[in-house]
């Protein structure tokens, strides 16, 4: 029988929209593009849905939207990647590294695709090893390797960089 | 574990304070429009996410190549991507079509069937005067259909479709064959009435209605929607009925596409609601199979 795949695009909206575009846009390395990468994922889930009945749809729309947002990235080229990641100008580059655990972005940066989609999933979105299996269509046992080799190397990385002071 | 003390809460601090959230002010409601006007936004075919689609192709987006198989061969997976040990490749060009349009099996051939408009393709062939291009089907990898060339918009950064190899309709020879000479006949027989014939056992067994799906659901302001129905029967199923209720009512004859009996459901009004769908499949000795109903949930924006 067909199944029903249903999305409160409001609820959707109000509740999970603004956290999957920071997701993508720190997965990507794109906050230029994350929005509008998030939306054109958002409308193609409605116009034509997965061939499966989707729980985490958040986790879905976050990996799709993650492609596009790299699509529109190549596009532009590489002299626009920089001013992608943080503002345009010095200043605005200056404030928007005030604050942050720069180590930890840039070891999250160098990790493969797959271990930063889990990684941003589970640590900024909250979500269990069963959710992010669910909304991405895999098994738990794959959620749970691509985790711990994110965080092992995430760990070997930031214990080098904390070496170094 | 040790070497993982304290990452767990400096990466959620890091990511929490890295993230910048979006606004989601209006974006509903552009989505609606967008939906509205028929835009496809970017889907994606399958089940799984992309990229965790695992093998050897696991990162290839499936539209993006072909994989035929070998002299060995062997059926295509779900993905498009066969377990084979002899495959080749084969590039195409992703497209998307501009309208829905009837699918004919060779360049201006007979009609086989359609897609819709925002079906995504992969361009593999083209006529000799390229007004028209060759698509693998979507849902039969292993099937081309053709296309007006005009309804098939190939993705920007790609070539010109005039390097695609070209393929024609198959040339079919007709064979004149001699007459043979007229036989001479000769004397009637009288047939001697024999025993009455027995008559064989009827055929009450009535068909089953093995699968019924509708997609896309929830179906979205008036786009098309299409019903697929697989039968069995033990003689064999000669027709589906199709019937609807609840938004709207009506009913129809469905379609026999090789295997797969097809309608086609286009809704007259723009009303939201559920549509009940009910099969019935019938065989040549009148048995009708118990109904099989699906439900699609219409929306419509506006």
């Amino acid at each position: 029988m067909a199944e029903r795949i249903q999305v409160d695009l409001d609820a959707f909206v109000t509740h999970e929209y603004p956290k999957v575009v920071a997701a993508v846009g720190l997965i990507t390395g794109n906050r230029q593009d994350a929005a509008d990468a998030v939306q054109d994922a958002i409308v193609g889930f409605l116009a034509k849905p997965p061939a499966r009945e989707i729980t985490n749809v958040a986790a879905w729309i976050t990996v799709v939207a993650s492609n596009r947002a790299r699509d529109l990235q190549r596009s532009r080229g590489a002299e626009s990647r920089a001013y992608a990641k943080v503002g345009t100008d010095d200043e605005s580059y200056d404030s928007a590294l005030a604050g942050l655990d720069i180590d930890v972005l840039k070891a999250l940066e160098e990790l493969p695709r797959q271990q930063k989609e889990v990684c941003v999933l589970h640590y900024l979105l909250d979500q269990s090893v069963e959710q992010v299996a669910e909304g991405l269509g895999v098994s738990t046992g794959t959620i749970k390797t691509q985790l711990h080799r994110a965080r092992k190397a995430l760990a070997a990385r930031l214990r080098k960089e904390d070496h170094h002071g | 574990m040790a070497e993982f003390d304290g990452l767990d809460s400096r990466l959620r601090d890091a990511f929490a304070k890295a993230a910048e959230q979006g606004d989601s002010t209006g974006v509903a409601d552009a989505i609606r429009s967008r939906i509205a006007a028929g835009d496809p936004g970017t889907s994606v075919a399958g089940g799984t996410a992309p990229g965790w689609g695992g093998g050897v192709f696991g990162w290839l987006p499936w539209l993006g190549l072909v994989v035929l198989a070998g002299i060995g061969g062997s059926a295509l997976g779900a993905s498009g991507v066969i377990a084979s040990e002899t495959r080749e490749v084969v590039a195409g060009y992703t497209a998307v079509l501009d309208d829905s349009a009837p699918a004919a099996s060779c360049p201006g051939g007979p009609v086989i069937g359609e897609l819709f408009a925002g079906d995504r393709v992969l361009a593999v062939a083209r006529s000799d005067d390229s007004a028209y291009l060759g698509v693998r089907d979507p849902n039969d990898f292993a099937r081309t259909l053709w296309f007006d060339r005009a309804v098939v918009v190939i993705d920007a950064g790609q070539a010109d479709v005039d390097s695609l190899p070209v393929e024609a309709c198959p040339v079919v020879t007709v064979e004149v064959v001699a007459p043979t000479p007229e036989p001479t006949i000769g004397p009637i027989p009288i047939p001697v009435p024999g025993p009455a014939p027995v008559p064989g056992p009827s055929d009450t067994t009535a068909p089953k209605i093995n699968t019924a799906t509708g997609t896309p659901n929830p179906l979205y302001n008036l786009n098309p929607l299409l019903l697929r129905v697989t039968a069995g029967d033990g003689v064999g199923v000669v027709g589906v009925n199709v019937s609807w209720s609840g938004q709207f009512t009506g009913s129809s004859e469905m379609s026999l596409v090789k295997s797969e009996w097809r309608y086609t459901f286009t809704p007259p009004d723009p009303n939201s609601g559920d549509i009940h769908f009910t099969f019935r499949a019938r065989d040549a000795a009148g048995n009708v199979s118990a109904p099989v109903t699906i439900t699609i949930d219409h929306q419509y924006f506006g």
